[in-house]
Formats: structure tokens, C-alpha cells, sequence
């Protein structure tokens, strides 16, 4: 593994590109009639008065129908500011995540200064349409992003299409809602929403929208949720289960 | 394309490199790396407030430069792009110092022999273990050696000829104080800095001028990297 002496570009997939091509997330499509792939549902994320919370179920399933694992992981802190959940092919959903969280710390590292919660979502943007071939053969990837923009002193929360087309929240609404799950969720919040709520209203209106997209969708778990709260202070995990 | 090595012994060509660099690096400032009581800390002299010659690398890895920028800088960010890549590729817990350090010294050997005009610099590459007696240290010099340094290390101004060499004073100073592993960050940032200004030209450093920067096993994340600003250097050794 030789050093590279090119720095013109400080983004990690624009290095993995250029010398490691075999490590740049790729998957096409699945070939005719295999089993789908396995993939994960229900993500959401909401505004509340200190910040934005962000939270999934934690179930990941084959075909919808057959439940694959109780355990699994949706929703990922990216660094002290910020969070990421994914919906979609779980597969090449969680390799996004992790490659948007090294880029993230790749170009702090480089730069010395980190990226502006502005230029993050743009760059998970550019992610998501890089997979979009393989999503238009089944195999999606619809993430969330959520993080607490400093200079505004508020939780901002990005939303996007299989295209990369990107919503940014709460311009439109203040929550969002993604996965098959989703639009359960979404009519919880639209609902129960208030402004300026705190920090304990607003984490049992996200338990409580999972759990009514877990009552009615098989491919989302009641059981086990995992919640992350963001505010000026960092990222801190707040699942059910963790208090205390 | 002009080759000396058609016209010059490669004796005299390796030779001549090494005092073109050994007269640069004269002018760099020293930096100490010194084991305290929660991990690794590293004191550079550096009157600029942006251009740093310490950072991070990884989790638990950190970089010292010291020479001309533009060459520690490329070599900075290339042990940023090899250990993120190994991050990526294996595990966090798969990245190493050691590793990283044996790179720089390939490619700055490689240098030295290979190119007209090596490499004006002298890098250091810190990591901080589970324990005290995991940290380690590598020096690495402008020609491509690979020195594993046990506590202490000291790079930069580095005097040739009969000068004497600073670089062994300052580890003479620290030696003779004989620091504790306990040893406090606020006391060792002072005796590094004590260290380096004893054997500086107009004695002791300016406080505004020092960069101060820390692994600390302490830090609850995954990156154990901090840097201190000028306020925060101010309270603590001020």
C-alpha cells in the first residue's frame, strides 16, 4: 500500500477513485429472479426545541416478510454534530454510512477545518446518486440525515429521494420519515407535532411513531428502537433500555 | 533529461544531499513529544496560527513535521489517506503507527536516493496505547531511517559540523529532570517547553508562539486527538 503524494482533492471517494477503484462501493443490480436483497425499514427524525432527534427500529428483513435479524443497526453518529440513518438494501445502505462518515473525518483531517453541515449533505447527495443505477433495479438506498447547525442554533434535518434529490427540513416540515414504515410514521408526527417541543416530548413521539409503523408494516420491529439526540452538545445515544 | 549521477560518485552525490538538507533543517524549529499522565503530548515553536506542525492522523495516531511545509505537509496528508484507507478497507483497530511510520520511511528513503533534491524534513509519528507501556514513537529523518523513541522524542533543529547539536540538549535537559510517568499535562507541556527554551537563541518561547497538541486515552470518542488553542495554552502553563 504505497503512499500517494496527490493532494488536489480532499474527499476520500475521490481517492478511493483514483487509486483504490476496487474499494468504491459498486453493486449493479441483483440478476433476474434472485431473492431480494436484505433491507431495512423504518428511519425518522425530528425537530424538537434543543436539537433533532434521530432514530430507527431495528429490524432487517428478506422480501419484507422474513425477518433476517432483531439487532440490527440503522442509525450511525457520523462525528460530534451529526447523525445518519438508512432505510433501503441494507447491504450497500450501510456501506454509505460508513464511507459518508470516513469522508467526513477525511476531510476535517486534511483540511484542518471540518465540512459545513451544508457541504456534508451535499456530499451524501452526490453518494446516493452514485447509486442510483442500482436502485432503479431494486436495490435503493434512502438515507437521513440529521445534524445541529451551530451558526442557526437549531437541528436540521436532510431528506432524500433515491435520486439524491434532497429536502432539508424543517423549511418544509419539521420531521421526516423514510422506509416502508415511513409513511405511518409521518402521519404520527404530522398529528402529534408541536412546536417547541422538549427534549421528553419529543423522544416518545419518535417511540411512538415507530411503534405504530412497526403495528402495521412486517418489515419493521416494535421491539427495539435505537434513538440518537443531537444538540450543541454532541451526539448522545438515548435508545430505550439505555436511561439509567 | 540532466543527471549529476552520470557526472558525480553516488558517494559524493548522497553526500551532498545530506548537507543541503542538514543546513535547511538547522532553521526548523524543534519539537518535543513527551509521555504525561493521560497519554502523548507534542510542543512545537510556531509563531504561524494556521499552518500547524502537529495534527491528526488517526484515532490514536498523531503527526509532527518539522522542515519545509510544503514537504511535511504532503507527507501529513498522506498518512492521513494511508490510515483512513486501512480503516476503511480492515477496522479502526487495524490502523497502526508502526505501520505508517515504516511507509514514511520507505518513501522518504526512496527519496533521498532517487530524486535530486530529497525531502526537507524531519517527521515523528505518536500513538497512544490501551496503556502507558503500549504508547510508542517513531522518528523518521530526511533519509529514510526509522527511530523507535521510548518516552522522549525531539525533532528539528538539527545542527551540523562542529556545532553542537540542540536537539541533544533538549533531550539532555528532560533527561535530567527525570520526568514521572504521572507527570501532569500543565508539567510536562512546562518542561517541554522549559526544554526547548534553555537551548534557544533568546531564551525562553514566546507563550503565543507555542502549538500545543495532545493524545489523551481519556477522551471518551474514538479520537483521542485534541488541540489546544492559544486561551487554553495560556491557563494551562500561563
Amino acid at each position: 500500500m504505497p503512499l500517494h503524494l496527490d493532494h488536489s482533492d480532499p474527499s476520500f471517494l475521490g481517492l478511493l477513485r483514483r487509486h483504490y477503484a476496487e474499494l468504491v462501493p459498486r453493486i449493479e443490480s441483483l440478476p433476474p429472479g434472485a431473492v431480494a436483497a436484505v433491507s431495512a425499514t423504518t428511519i425518522v427524525a425530528l425537530t424538537y426545541k434543543d436539537g433533532v432527534l434521530i432514530a430507527a427500529d431495528r429490524r432487517a428483513t428478506l422480501g419484507g416478510h422474513i425477518v433476517m435479524s432483531e439487532d440490527v443497526v440503522k442509525v450511525f453518529k457520523t462525528d460530534e454534530q451529526s447523525a445518519i440513518a438508512i432505510a433501503g438494501t441494507f447491504g450497500p445502505a450501510v456501506k454509505m454510512a460508513k464511507l459518508f462518515k470516513t469522508e467526513l473525518e477525511h476531510y476535517e483531517k486534511i483540511e484542518g477545518v471540518p465540512l459545513s453541515l451544508e457541504g456534508r449533505a451535499n456530499k451524501l447527495s452526490q453518494m446516493i446518486e452514485m447509486n442510483f443505477p442500482a436502485a432503479v433495479q431494486g436495490l435503493p438506498v434512502m438515507p437521513i440525515y440529521a445534524g445541529f447547525d451551530k451558526e442557526r442554533g437549531e437541528g436540521v434535518i436532510f431528506e432524500y429521494d433515491i435520486t439524491g434529490g434532497t429536502f432539508v427540513k424543517p423549511l418544509a416540515e419539521p420531521y421526516a420519515a423514510s422506509g416502508s414504515g415511513g409513511d405511518r410514521a409521518r402521519a404520527t408526527f404530522e398529528h402529534f407535532f408541536k412546536d417547541d417541543m422538549t427534549f421528553e416530548v419529543a423522544r416518545d413521539l419518535v417511540i411512538r411513531a415507530l411503534g405504530f409503523a412497526a403495528e402495521k408494516d412486517t418489515a419493521t420491529g416494535g421491539k427495539r428502537f435505537i434513538v440518537m439526540n443531537i444538540t450543541a452538545k454532541g451526539v448522545e445515544d438515548v435508545s430505550p433500555g439505555k436511561e439509567g | 533529461m540532466f543527471d549529476l549521477s552520470n557526472f558525480i560518485s553516488p558517494k559524493q552525490l548522497l553526500v551532498m544531499k545530506q548537507e543541503m538538507v542538514e543546513d535547511t533543517l538547522a532553521m526548523a524549529y524543534p519539537i518535543v513529544a513527551l509521555r504525561y499522565c493521560d497519554g502523548i503530548m507534542m510542543l512545537a515553536e510556531n509563531p504561524s496560527i494556521s499552518l500547524q506542525k502537529t495534527s491528526e492522523i488517526y484515532d490514536r495516531i498523531a503527526f509532527a513535521g518539522t522542515g519545509v511545509f510544503n514537504d511535511y505537509e504532503r507527507l501529513r496528508k498522506a498518512g492521513v489517506q494511508l490510515a483512513d484507507i486501512r480503516g476503511f478497507q480492515y477496522s479502526r483497530s487495524d490502523v497502526s503507527a508502526r505501520s505508517i511510520a515504516s511507509e514514511y520511511s520507505t518513501v522518504l528513503g526512496d527519496i533521498f536516493v532517487r530524486q535530486q533534491v530529497p525531502m526537507e524534513v524531519e517527521i515523528l509519528v505518536a500513538e497512544i496505547g490501551k496503556t502507558p507501556k503500549d504508547n510508542r514513537m517513531y522518528s523518521i529523518p530526511f533519509s529514510g531511517g526509522l527511530i523507535e523513541e521510548q518516552g522522549m522524542a525531539v525533532i528539528g533543529d538539527y545542527l551540523n559540523k562542529e556545532e553542537s547539536i540542540l536537539r541533544g540538549q533538549i533531550r539532555q535537559f528532560i533527561s535530567e529532570q527525570n520526568p514521572p510517568a504521572d507527570l501532569p499535562l500543565a508539567d510536562a507541556a512546562k518542561l517541554a517547553a522549559a526544554a526547548i527554551g534553555a537551548v534557544r537563541e533568546g531564551g525562553a518561547i514566546n507563550i503565543a508562539n507555542i502549538e500545543l497538541v495532545v493524545l489523551d486515552r481519556t477522551i471518551e470518542i474514538e479520537r483521542k486527538f485534541r488541540r489546544f488553542s492559544s486561551e487554553e495554552i495560556v491557563t494551562l502553563m500561563g
